[in-house]
């Protein structure tokens, strides 16, 4: 390969910005062979012969070829299937959705080995490879001047805002030439490598993290430090160590009930626990007056909280000194761990496995979604497997450690998402150049 | 020629579709009785020719002894109250007030079997059909639609079509507009279930105090296996009851007997001065009924609240109370459908509901899937009280929540699911008592025998997750491989991350 070397840093001005020397202006339309809406019928989830690809296939300018819908081979109402089959390399456009979801693209690779077409929402685009490269135009897409363009020929509507083919061939954008084009495309894919590699790597965290909740809370795996006995014992909440006690919540916490009349004119500030355990949440201060006749108690700190119009669906958490002050109606019951006998952590990580949610479930009767109101003289019945205190601190450490690991890797995946952007607006742009 | 007979689906189909005609402007629950009705009349007036042919061969058209003949049928038609002489009328200006006359002219010639069954139905109601012009359209519609119909027994395949048919068109109905014309209608298969369950042998009463348009009491008749029964219904809503009392006539069951009126309040179903008492009762009361008639419950002059009032606002234990007070002494059972509510709620319900287990009476308890009903997603139970449990103190809780196939609108019980909760049910009674104080597990994730002593340890809380443990253990991970796979992704990473950083040197950063 010979590579030429150009003149850096002559730029010209032109309407899509100050572009370097040697980059065309051009209008989309120019560079696109062929492009053609999908097929408008009322889709089936039954496999009927021919998978068919809607707007939530597309993310992350990729094509996923999850919850498919189908669609016959022979079409019932006549027409031929065969014109909407899609072909790797061809560009999938959304240009019918809500407008935040308006525009988005994806490459057609195919994953399934059989025929696919799509739906009435979408585009298909053939672009000349002799002009430009796909991978190229999918990262400009990404570009602040895709989405002003976008938005300027979208005609909104709640959830079917639109844009017309003849607008979409409008688009002016800079081209540099094609093999610049291409070492872009592939230096931006270096990033959306390391972004897919760690996705993966997060999976596989969650799964481990989730294999040692599994054997941890129930004994399966254990620090040698602590068996005094081996034996396994069967129990209503599964197989645990002979040696683990199975005692109930009444026997192990506190509940923790500091009432107190509002003052009308001071402000408060009550708490909300997110359901999937997803933890506590402040709520806007409100004046005492505004409480009106509901019965409100003080937080305290490191307790067990679970909000019981939600806790079948995990609404659970602990409280901690960033609560300290604020106040939780009658709703929010909070149980202290008795000392010498119960981890808090150990407590809500327990509560959080599947085994856990089970029993809030069981103590939470009702047949509805709704109505199923935790107990609270049935929560304290449940009976839970409780180690000696070291070996709850060790479990509960273990988990949290994995969680930290767990976070970090999310905000390294973040930060490399950052980088990807920060480095395109200067690709794309020809600010920096990668000749 | 001899003709094809004709099918349940092709009536079916006829039927649905003269709706057509009411379809989109008026509302179901309003067209269903005029469909209903016409279907009804249509029925006896088919058999009614049939019969006069049959005897005006048999006596060689001697009009007296023909006459003579006619005169012990079921049911009477004087020439006035045919589906014909409407049909040859259909253009009449007046015809809501012929058929009206009509519908009058045969309860007052089958005063026995037909009173007061017309009453709730105006085929000249301007409020129902529309204004004259208009309704009159409709009506003729109707009469050529139904006309189409061939019901003469001779062109039957069995009598039980009509009935059938019948029962389609209210399942449909009850379908089509929800709650709203469906009132508390119990899907096919779901009644089926519960007759089934009440094993019926010949000779039984059967009774529903809440009978709707009996689809319930027919087939728990039905699995008699015999004509060897008898059926005692009541119904509140008028319009209801007719149609009850035409669907029995439909199904050949005209012994039946079927009262108007609000059982809790006004308990039709009586011997004497006492409650009537079957073998069998079943029923699905309308769930958690408010206000229901507290008031009156507490003097009820037959006793029946004495394991306690149910609280103002729900009925559920007033109907449960009011069936075990229907059934005979030592034999009589119960089957009912009841939200869940029924299993677990506190207070003077969790009273009762500790007054029956210690009597001996419940004897199961079965979890339903969600979405069976129409108009209502709540998931119910069906709850069996037997007066013959003799020695057996334990009680059967299965879990069917699983079992259906997912509908359109609705979740469907198919027979298969029918079929494994009445063979777990006849799996309990066949097997000894339990002699232990912990219960046993007679299928994972389905069916739990209990014993008493575990009921009472749950403080006869009856939630069947308390029993049936539904707990679907998570599928294990493989740990040593997680460490594997991360070990490999951060072999790829580091090289990735090279890459990225040989590009970033390359740029100028």
């Amino acid at each position: 390969m010979s590579i030429i070397k150009l003149k850096k840093n002559l730029y010209k001005k032109t309407k899509v910005g100050d572009i370097p020397e040697n980059w065309d202006v051009r209008s989309l339309g120019n560079l696109i062979v062929e492009m053609k809406s999908g097929l408008s019928r009322k889709l089936a989830d039954k496999d009927l012969g021919l998978p068919v690809l809607r707007s939530n296939n597309l993310v992350n300018n990729e094509v996923v070829f999850d919850n498919l819908l189908y669609w016959y081979f022979d079409d019932p109402q006549g027409a031929n299937t065969k014109g909407y089959f899609l072909n790797d390399g061809e560009i999938l456009v959304n240009f019918i959705n809500s407008p935040a979801q308006i525009g988005k693209c994806a490459l057609f690779i195919n994953k399934l080995g059989r025929p696919i077409i799509y739906t009435t929402n979408l585009l298909s685009l053939s672009l000349d490879s002799e002009q430009i490269d796909p991978g190229f135009f999918l990262s400009l897409t990404l570009s602040s001047l895709y989405k002003k363009f976008i938005q300027s020929i979208t005609k909104p509507a709640i959830n079917q805002a639109s844009f017309t083919t003849k607008d979409f061939r409008k688009f002016t954008l800079p081209l540099p030439p094609l093999f610049e084009q291409k070492k872009i495309s592939q230096v931006l894919s270096a990033w959306d490598e390391a972004i897919e590699k760690n996705r993966e790597l997060l999976k596989v965290y969650l799964r481990r993290r989730k294999g040692l909740s599994q054997n941890l809370l129930s004994g399966g795996l254990r620090f040698k430090e602590f068996i005094q006995d081996d034996q396994l014992i069967k129990t209503k909440v599964g197989t645990l160590p002979a040696d683990w006690h199975l005692r109930s919540i009444s026997n192990i916490v506190t509940r923790v009930k500091k009432s107190f009349t509002p003052e009308p004119d001071t402000l408060y500030q009550e708490i909300g626990i997110r359901s999937h355990a997803k933890g506590i949440f402040h709520k806007e201060k409100v004046t005492g007056k505004s409480l009106g006749n509901k019965s409100v108690f003080w937080i305290e700190p490191d307790c067990f909280v679970v909000n019981i119009v939600f806790a079948w669906e995990h609404a659970i958490a602990k409280t901690t000194e960033a609560e300290a002050g604020m106040i939780a109606s009658h709703r929010f019951p909070m149980y202290k761990p008795k000392k010498d006998l119960l981890d808090l952590d150990y407590l809500l990580y327990y509560f959080k496995s599947a085994r856990g949610k089970h029993l809030l479930g069981l103590a939470s009767p009702g047949g509805a979604g709704r109505n199923k109101t935790l107990g609270q003289s049935d929560f304290a019945k449940l009976q839970i497997p409780v180690p000696s205190l070291e070996e709850q601190r060790k479990i509960a450490s273990v988990l949290s450690e994995a969680d930290k690991e767990i976070d970090l890797l999310r905000q390294h995946i973040k930060t490399l998402k950052e980088q990807k952007k920060g480095l395109m607006q200067k690709l794309l742009t020809g600010e920096v150049r990668t000749i | 020629m001899i003709k094809q007979p004709i099918t349940q689906s092709e009536i079916n189909n006829i039927v649905w579709k003269a709706c057509d005609t009411f379809r989109g402007v008026i509302d179901p629950s309003q067209y269903k009785d005029y469909i209903l009705t016409m279907l009804f009349v249509k029925y006896v007036s088919d058999v009614w020719k049939d019969k006069k042919r049959f005897y005006s061969e048999k006596y060689d058209n001697d009009e007296l002894r023909m006459q003579r003949a006619l005169r012990n049928e079921r049911f009477q038609l004087p020439e006035s109250c045919t589906f014909d002489y409407l049909f040859e009328n259909r253009n009449a200006a007046n015809l809501g007030e012929l058929i009206n006359t009509a519908l009058e002219g045969l309860e007052d010639a089958n005063r026995s079997k037909l009173e007061r069954v017309f009453r709730n139905i105006d085929f000249n109601s301007e409020a129902n059909l529309g204004q004259t012009k208009d309704r009159n359209r409709r009506l003729k519609n109707l009469l050529v639609d139904f006309s189409a119909l061939d019901l003469q027994p001779s062109h039957l395949e069995g009598n039980d079509v009509i009935g059938d048919a019948y029962e389609y068109l209210i399942e449909r109905f009850a379908s089509d507009a929800g709650k709203k014309a469906g009132e508390f209608y119990t899907p096919s298969q779901v009644s089926k279930l519960l007759a089934k369950l009440m094993a019926p042998q010949p000779g039984d009463r059967i009774i529903d105090p809440t009978c709707g348009s009996g689809s319930l009491l027919i087939k728990t008749a039905k699995e008699v296996g015999s004509k060897n029964f008898s059926l005692y219904g009541q119904e509140i809503n008028g319009s209801t009851w007719a149609l009850a009392r035409m669907n029995m006539f439909l199904h050949e069951i005209d012994n039946a007997t079927i009262e108007w009126g609000d059982t809790l309040n006004n308990p039709k179903l009586l011997e004497g001065d006492s409650l009537l008492k079957g073998n069998k009762v079943v029923a699905n009361p309308p769930f958690s009924l408010d206000k229901w008639g507290v008031d009156n419950a507490v003097t009820d002059q037959f006793n029946r609240f004495h394991r306690g009032v149910p609280p103002k606002s729900k009925g559920d234990y007033a109907f449960i109370s009011h069936m075990i007070e229907s059934t005979y002494e030592d034999v009589g059972k119960v089957g009912v459908i009841l939200p869940h509510g029924v299993l677990f709620r506190g207070s003077s319900e969790g009273k009762i509901r500790q007054q029956l287990i210690e009597d001996n009476l419940l004897e199961v308890v079965i979890g339903l899937p969600s979405n069976l009903f129409f108009g209502t997603g709540i998931p119910a139970c069906i709850l069996i009280f037997n007066r013959a449990k003799g020695e057996n103190k334990d009680i059967l809780f299965v879990d069917a929540s699983q079992g259906f196939e997912s509908g359109k609108n609705q979740n469907r019980l198919r027979d298969s699911d029918i079929d494994k909760i009445i063979s777990a049910y006849q799996n309990f009674q066949q097997a000894a008592p339990l002699s232990t104080e912990a219960g046993e597990v007679l299928e994972e994730k389905y069916s739990y025998r209990a014993t008493l002593k575990e009921v009472i340890e749950n403080e006869y809380n009856l939630n069947i997750p308390r029993y049936v443990d539904t707990f679907v253990e998570e599928e294990p991970v493989d740990i040593a491989a997680t460490q594997q796979d991360i070990r490999e992704l951060k072999n790829q990473l580091a090289s990735v991350e090279q890459k990225i950083e040989d590009y970033l040197k390359e740029l100028g950063f």
